[in-house]
């Protein structure tokens, strides 16, 4: 049986994220996926994080600090529909959050601590879900979309960043 | 920088009961140390009084706790979404109906008390980093029914953990 969502649990833009993240329990991805991509990001300098790639651009700690932002939105959209919550989940505004928020006044290490605890507390989440509430359907930013879904978003939206970290702002 | 929010900060209802236990102090701080003394007295629970209700319609202390840790996520988000400039239009949050749906009692005591420990390590930090800015700005659930500021989510969060401590402590470990 595949863990995947399929795709009408989701809108199409999202297929982004999802069609690069493995088929296999969504939790234990997430660790895993972590573990490595960890270790890339320890290997950044502090230098390096205030870099952008191009002018205008986010600097490499925006691309984290967007990172945690994205996974604490789908982390509660993922609780609100397990709980059968009724109400439309409202959008989430990036590149609003990214202006709104502080990243470049921290240093690089703080922000990967950070984002080592916000995935902690994605992965206590999605370990804990009855059996059936990967299934259960509530409507985000306009959009019809399942738990399982949120997941899967959580470590698509990261791999698309660091993938695109390794390209542009040539790290490895 | 303040170190406690103002009462028009927050609704009276439902909030206030919970404000008012919190110490002042920088809520970052609060919410790690205070934490601390939770988690000692929830260690010595055992398996068994975890499953225990102390009057039949009453939560078991299993959804007490996982009740705690939805309330954190909620809270976590509102304050998120609010610091970012995005709290006009908040969703509710359904307690019985989250508690129901979440099916807590199927954990151990254990699995849920390392539960709300990583969240609140993520609460912490995310708290550390506002600034006194953030901090000040105003969330608002659906049409106005309830209001907040972001440092009083830290308080909301933290009151409503010692309330239910206090609970506990009466209700549950005499039994």
């Amino acid at each position: 049986m595949s863990h995947r969502p399929q795709p009408t649990e989701y809108a199409p833009y999202y297929d982004n994220y999802i069609r690069l993240v493995p088929d296999a329990p969504i939790a234990a991805t997430l660790v895993r996926q972590f573990g490595e991509t960890e270790s890339f990001y320890r290997r950044i300098s502090e230098r390096q994080a205030g870099e952008r790639y191009a002018p205008g651009k986010w600097t490499i700690k925006q691309v984290i600090g967007h990172m945690m932002d994205t996974e604490r939105v789908f982390a509660y959209r993922a609780l609100a529909i397990s709980r059968r919550h009724g109400d439309e989940l409202p959008s989430f505004e990036q590149d609003d959050y990214v202006a709104a928020a502080n990243f470049d006044q921290r240093s690089w290490r703080d922000l990967v601590d950070e984002f080592a605890s916000v995935r902690a507390a994605s992965v206590g989440l999605f370990e804990r879900l009855p059996d059936d509430a990967l299934d259960r359907r509530g409507i985000a930013a306009g959009n019809e979309i399942t738990v399982r879904a949120c997941g899967f978003i959580c470590a698509g939206h990261e791999l698309y960043h660091v993938v695109s970290l390794k390209d542009r702002y040539r790290l490895d | 920088m303040a170190h406690r929010p103002a009462p028009a900060e927050y609704s009276k209802h439902p909030f206030e009961p919970y404000v008012t236990l919190v110490p002042d102090g920088p809520i970052a701080v609060t919410l790690a140390a205070q934490f601390d003394e939770t988690r000692r007295v929830y260690e010595d629970v055992t398996e068994a009084r975890a499953a225990c209700r102390y009057a039949p319609e009453k939560w078991s202390l299993k959804q007490v706790l996982g009740h705690l840790t939805d309330v954190e996520r909620v809270f976590h988000y509102r304050a998120l979404a609010t610091a970012r400039g995005d709290g006009a239009k908040l969703p509710s949050y359904d307690p019985p109906g989250y508690t129901a749906a979440a099916d807590f009692d199927r954990l151990s005591w254990r699995d849920l008390l390392t539960d709300l420990t990583v969240v609140r390590a993520a609460t912490v930090q995310l708290f550390e980093h506002f600034t006194p800015d953030m901090l000040a700005r105003s969330g608002v659930v659906g049409a106005g029914e309830r209001h907040f500021t972001v440092l009083a989510c830290g308080f909301i969060v933290a009151g409503h953990e010692r309330h239910h401590l206090a609970l506990i402590r009466d209700r549950y470990l005499t039994l």
